[in-house]
């Protein structure tokens, strides 16, 4: 009952648009209220959950993610893509799609992913005849990709909170992430030979508009050979982890240590003033997820000393102990708080809570949180709470209210769709964590 | 009524440390005639390992069987000196309850506002690796170990000629099998076998350690208790302390064989071998320990040590 | 009110600066890490635990900062929907009023916090370092949130009253 309350405060109070930490700390206080609970050593234990080697991924990705924006490494990744995919019709949106996903991946965070292949490639992409609002929501989507394809810093925090090894969830989303990568491309080619069609009857009425921006028309053998320090990145990094040369942290580390030489040494784009910039701008989104994590770990501290997950589990297993039942109750729910919570807050808080019950209908935790990445994915892109498909929006200087339609149709289309087979076959999560051993 | 709360940092209900504070606090209710009630939290229950030792420090928990870490007090270390005792009959006169090492362990705990009511011993803790093993400092150069964060777990390991890299613990499988690590170091072969078991080939049984938890009492708490019902803690907490040192030795030698039934190879050092490891331990660890525990402890258990 | 803005600079420069430091510091030192298992063998046991430090600092200067721009996540779906200008401003202060007050359950939980840590002083397992240099800036940043909290209540409320005044 009381957490029904909490969860009822929480949202109140996030749609109010109280900042995301403020609310939990509202629902910390209730709690403390409600359980009495004693708050001696309450901060001391969400500070020792703060204090931990495996978190420090978390910064190191983020930071690594913004010093690639400003040091060259996703434009040349970008010029790589569209120059290996350049010839097709469709091959502009599926160049951002497969930027995103590479890009997503050696950063690690999606709005990193978002913010750098939105600035370069929303503009040519609506020269060629794709829509603002259908770029901006292929962008979101696909940043997302970011989050399934390793590194991901959801996956990090999900293993923080639950003390699964980074390595083995790491491993488990690839193949989920491949799959909604190939699934984005085919709805792209079939989407946009409509609009494309259209641009081109138009463009050929009005012969004198035809000076059309461009993205950098390197051949695609030297763009892959500018591309190669970008290329090298995601195989250092998980070569390193995978390879025993390095735990997650310390790859996140390299790739920090990278992108600065790369930056200044080989691409020589980055700056002082970049790298300043950079440097704070990962500290302030670092600020703010830490502060949501800290009132997370609280309020996980209080639930469990109060035995909500158990109540929990206990009340849904008395319902049905169908273990396919019980997946897709909690898929509609995590799909359901993700349309009103962002992504960090139903990794840290909703899910973990699920943990319980899903283990005791005998589903694997590593393929649990397969499924949590890929409701994530969902969730971030879902409104009214949607910061990843707006953020696109932002960037892609498009109207949020017209983006809603494709991204829905997104979706409904692939990301769903992907979300139940992942969700109904195990083995596309747990078998590459059993083959590199990792699991 | 009285309520109580117990807890442990390791073990779940179905453990033998789980198995053993549940009993405790039946012990407990049953030897108050109901007129304490006990309840009982196993592992990750009230939160991480050093979480729960900060509630039970605090006195948010009464009564803890614990493997504490040294963030209180340094001297704490002193439970797990290496080579401190070598033999089950040295760590048993060591630890029962008129023992030597009973009266340092209970000033040290006291410091920090706890009880200490015994020892709860697994047995004597080994290097377990893959591929290779060592039974010499030399022969250890080229091996590399995961150790336990805590002083003077890296260091003891280097003492005995080992490179040591320091893991979390959820993160150690995926270290060995990608080969960041050969193994994992000052253990008893159960949590090796149970939880590295397919990856690991080698047991050496070192003993350069004697693993054992400590059954403690918050004090404040403790001395609010009426005289009876104090007398009732100490009690049953021996009686906890003496089965266990009872069933510890055989359950070792158990899972020593479970091991070994299941192809992992299990290696016991020779007298030279295992004299030349403690004399390296002893020079090069145990005047560190001085350091943080100071002379006057040291010097007992230079005294009593063997 | 000038100087406040010329102290609010001063610190945030300050602020900064440590997130500079510590970022650095902290990627310096699990690069470090590696570079010393391939050089030493054996991977040095405080290094870790000074990259943690690093990064709990670098946690907690990147929140005040977060807090001084205003740049938590936040759902903007009724700011959005609000047009009229006095509304927004009492919209903005009951939001201002909905961040002070858990910032000072959380400036109670900093206190409770290190009242424990004067009590019981615990130091870090490797390098004996005081926990309360770990825990130092998140003591301090619970301060400047319930600052940061005041300030916007102040610039609201005074939003408020100057549309008020206009309008009557
Ligand atoms: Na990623
Ligand atoms: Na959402």
């Amino acid at each position: 009952m009381e957490a029904l309350v909490a969860i009822t405060i929480l949202i109140v109070l996030m749609v109010f648009g109280v900042p995301v930490a403020w609310s939990f700390a509202s629902v910390l206080a209730f709690l403390v209220w409600v359980y009495d609970t004693n708050t001696i050593t309450l901060l001391l234990q969400g500070f020792r959950g703060l204090n931990s080697v495996i978190l420090l991924a978390l910064p190191l990705f983020v930071l690594a993610g913004y010093l690639m924006q400003s040091g060259g490494v996703a434009s040349r990744l970008i010029t790589f893509m569209e120059a290996s995919v350049r010839g097709r019709k469709s091959g502009l949106g599926a160049a951002l799609v497969m930027s995103s996903g590479v890009f997503g991946a050696i950063s690690g965070t999606a709005t990193a992913a978002v913010a750098s292949i939105g600035t370069i490639m929303v503009t040519p992409l609506a020269e060629k005849g794709y829509p603002r609002h259908y770029t901006s929501a292929l962008l979101g989507i696909s940043a997302l990709l970011g989050i399934l394809i390793p590194p991901s810093i959801t996956l990090i925090l999900f293993g923080v909170v639950t003390r699964l090894s980074i390595t083995a969830l790491f491993a488990a989303t690839i193949v989920p992430g491949l799959l909604l990568m190939l699934g984005l491309i085919i709805f792209n080619s079939i989407v946009s030979k409509e609009f494309l069609k259209k641009a081109e009857a138009e463009r050929a009425t009005v012969k004198e508009h035809a000076a059309v921006s461009e993205l950098p028309q390197d051949s695609f053998w030297l763009s892959a050979f500018k591309a190669i320090p970008a290329l090298m990145m995601p195989v250092i990094i998980l070569g390193g982890i995978y390879g025993g040369y390095a735990t997650p942290t310390e790859a996140a580390s390299i790739a920090v240590i990278m992108t600065v030489l790369v930056g200044f040494f080989v691409y020589r784009t980055l700056t002082w003033a970049k790298l300043r910039a950079s440097v704070l701008k990962a500290g302030e989104t670092t600020g703010t997820i830490i502060l949501i994590l800290l009132f997370s770990m609280m309020i996980g501290r209080i639930l469990v000393a109060e035995s909500i997950p158990q109540d929990l589990t206990r009340a849904v297993t008395a319902l049905t102990e169908n273990k396919i039942a019980i997946l897709l109750l909690v898929n509609v729910f995590l799909i359901f708080v993700g349309m009103i919570m962002d992504d960090v807050s139903v990794t840290v808080v909703i899910a973990p809570l699920f943990l319980p019950l899903v283990t005791s209908v005998g589903v694997d935790p590593v393929h649990f949180a397969s499924i949590v990445a890929c409701s994530v994915v969902i969730g971030a892109n879902s409104p009214p709470m949607a910061p990843i498909l707006y953020l696109a929006c932002k960037v892609g200087k498009a109207s949020i209210h017209q983006a809603i339609s494709p991204a829905l149709k997104l979706m409904f289309y692939v990301a769903l769709p992907v979300m139940l087979i992942v969700t109904f076959v195990p083995e596309l999560s747990l078998f590459l964590p059993k083959l590199i051993g990792a699991y | 009524d009285i309520e109580l709360k117990v807890t442990t940092d390791s073990g779940f209900s179905d453990s033998p440390s789980g198995i053993a504070i549940a009993n405790w606090a039946k012990a407990i209710e049953e030897g108050s005639d109901g007129e304490i009630e006990v309840q009982v939290f196993y592992q990750d229950e009230l939160g991480t390992q050093l979480e729960v030792f900060d509630l039970f420090v605090a006195g948010e928990v009464d009564l803890m069987l614990a493997w504490p870490s040294t963030t209180y007090d340094k001297r704490i270390g002193v439970v797990t000196t290496p080579f401190m005792v070598s033999s089950w009959e040295e760590a048993t006169e060591a630890l029962r309850p008129d023992g030597w090492a009973n009266s340092i362990i209970n000033d040290v705990f006291a410091g920090i506002g706890l009880k200490y009511l015994g020892a709860w011993p697994e047995g004597f803790a080994g290097v377990a690796t893959r591929g290779k093993y060592a039974t010499t400092i030399d022969g250890a150069s080229d091996i590399k170990v995961r150790t336990a964060p805590y002083f003077p777990n890296p260091e003891s390991l280097q003492a005995m000629g080992y490179q040591t890299e320091v893991i979390e613990w959820g993160e150690t499988y995926t270290s060995i099998q990608t080969g960041l690590v050969d193994g994992d170091s000052g253990n008893v072969i159960y949590w090796d076998y149970e939880y590295f078991g397919d990856l690991l080939d080698y047991f050496v049984h070192t003993k350069h350690k004697f693993g054992t938890g400590s059954i403690l009492a918050n004090l404040n708490n403790f001395e609010e208790l009426s005289e009876e019902h104090q007398a009732l803690i100490v009690e049953t907490a021996e009686t906890m302390m003496e089965e266990q040192f009872a069933s510890a030795r055989a359950e070792d030698q158990r899972n020593i064989e479970r091991a070994v039934a299941d192809g992992m190879e299990y290696i016991e050092l020779t007298e030279e071998e295992s004299a030349a490891l403690k004399e390296a331990v002893r020079t090069q660890v145990w005047p560190l320990i001085e350091e943080s525990v100071g002379s006057e402890i040291m010097e007992q258990i230079r005294a009593h040590a063997k | 009110m000038k100087t406040l803005k010329r102290i609010d600079d001063a610190f945030i420069a300050f602020v900064n600066v440590m997130i500079f430091l510590s970022s650095v510091a902290m990627s310096l030192l699990v690069f470090f890490l590696i570079m010393s298992r391939y050089f030493f063998g054996s991977s040095m046991i405080g290094v870790l635990e000074l990259a943690t430090i690093a990064a709990l600092w670098l946690y907690m200067f990147g929140a005040i900062l977060s807090s001084r721009n205003n740049d938590h996540l936040t759902v903007d779906f009724v700011e959005k929907s609000i047009i009229s200008k006095s509304m927004r401003a009492k919209y903005d202060l009951a939001r201002s009023v909905l961040v002070l007050l858990p910032a000072i359950f959380l400036l109670f939980l900093a206190k409770d916090m290190l009242q424990w840590g004067l009590m019981r002083p615990q130091t870090t397992p490797a390098l004996s370092i005081p926990l309360l240099v770990q825990q130092g800036p998140m003591i301090a940043a619970t301060v400047f949130f319930v600052a940061y909290a005041l300030r916007d209540i102040v610039r609201a409320a005074s939003q408020v009253i100057a549309l008020r005044d206009s309008e009557g």
